[in-house]
């Protein structure tokens, strides 16, 4: 993907260079943005250390545990009853949590197993319903604190880089609630072709 | 509203007291953890080095070749359609393909506006409520062995548009 992503975005920038004649700009500005890439790392890497420290701390001393079982209920209810079993609903909730939590090494195997249980016994390779709100739902994870953001604010000068935080749980809140209802009507409307 | 944003000045002290607590209290080697923990992330930061230079260097080049300025006035009617500021755009067109790509776009908006600038702030909304889209998908629907997602696509992008509708709603309402 990112090959492909990369290729367009050349390509693209080729082009635009031919016509507004930016070609000396693009030569330019190619060995400035390798030093930028490696400033913008060694920036993240305090936050990233520290966090993902901080995190396997609640990981380890079970409130990752805690958090899980307060979202099962809700995983029930996003999916329906019937939909899940106990231990998809465990598998289901810890993934979330850990998502949460922006332990994104820890949600993936959860989550893997958790789509893999959906789809255990389906031979026909088309995804079900609960397989694609789990999907979908992923492409707008909640995550209590973005540690990214926050390094990357601080490394540019914020006077309160936490001062997002809040506003980005009222989006989060909302668009979550969004998706998993034009997942519900989706899986009402949708006809496939056969 | 003045009251949630002095709230979040105590964001960070809570949490370290927290964790300082935690370490004193829990019987389990927690600041093994930590380090274990920090040791990961470190690793995880600097394997992202060689993507992040690709990316930062394919970011670069739409920037300084114009094709930024050029995408910019053909998306301009829709964008301000829903208010959407035009600073915006390079995110929003890398953000279903590229997480890195949104993180190199931000980094230069927040050198070029400034960390505490409205657009900067409305461009961390987005980034923080929303991820990858393709690469989600196709992560999850190949671990399940799917090959017909049905849905799936559509829905992500939808869900995707109303986002940026949301988080620009909520910027200019409270930023």
């Amino acid at each position: 993907m990112l090959a492909k992503t990369f290729s367009v975005m050349m390509i693209v920038s080729f082009l635009s260079a031919l016509m507004t004649g930016n070609a000396h700009r693009m030569s330019g500005e190619f060995a400035t943005s390798l030093s930028d890439g490696v400033t913008l790392c060694l920036s993240l890497l305090g936050m990233m250390c520290f966090w993902s420290g901080l995190m396997n701390v609640l990981r380890n001393s079970g409130v990752l545990e805690k958090l899980s079982s307060f979202l099962k209920p809700l995983m029930k209810l996003i999916y329906g009853k019937h939909a899940l079993d106990e231990k998809n609903a465990e598998n289901l909730s810890a993934s979330f949590a850990a998502n949460f939590l922006g332990l994104g090494n820890a949600a993936l195997p959860l989550g893997i197993n958790a789509v893999r249980d959906f789809e255990k016994n389906n031979k026909s390779g088309k995804a079900r319903d609960s397989t694609i709100m789990f999907a979908v739902l992923n492409t707008v994870p909640f995550q209590l604190l973005p540690s990214t953001l926050i390094a990357m604010r601080a490394g540019y000068g914020s006077e309160n880089p936490f001062d997002v935080v809040p506003y980005i749980w009222i989006c989060s809140v909302i668009i979550c609630t969004f998706a998993v209802v034009v997942c519900k009507v989706m899986a009402r409307l949708w006809r496939d072709k056969e | 509203m003045i009251l949630l944003s002095n709230l979040t000045k105590y964001v960070m002290p809570v949490i370290l007291l927290a964790f300082a607590l935690l370490l004193l209290f829990s019987k389990k080697p927690l600041f093994e953890s930590f380090v274990s923990g920090a040791r990961e992330g470190m690793e995880c930061c600097i394997n992202l080095l060689p993507t992040l230079l690709l990316v930062m260097c394919g970011v670069s080049a739409l920037f300084s070749s114009g094709a930024v300025d050029v995408l910019c006035s053909v998306f301009r009617p829709l964008l301000s359609l829903f208010g959407v500021p035009e600073e915006m755009l390079p995110s929003i067109i890398l953000r279903p393909f590229s997480g890195s790509g949104v993180t190199a776009v931000a980094d230069r908006m927040f050198r070029e506006c400034g960390a505490d600038s409205d657009v900067s702030k409305i461009a961390c909304l987005l980034m923080g409520s929303t991820d990858t889209i393709i690469y989600t998908l196709s992560l999850y629907f190949s671990a399940a062995k799917i090959k017909r997602t049905r849905y799936a696509v559509f829905s992500s992008f939808v869900v995707f548009l109303f986002s940026i509708v949301v988080c620009t709603w909520v910027g200019n309402l409270f930023f």
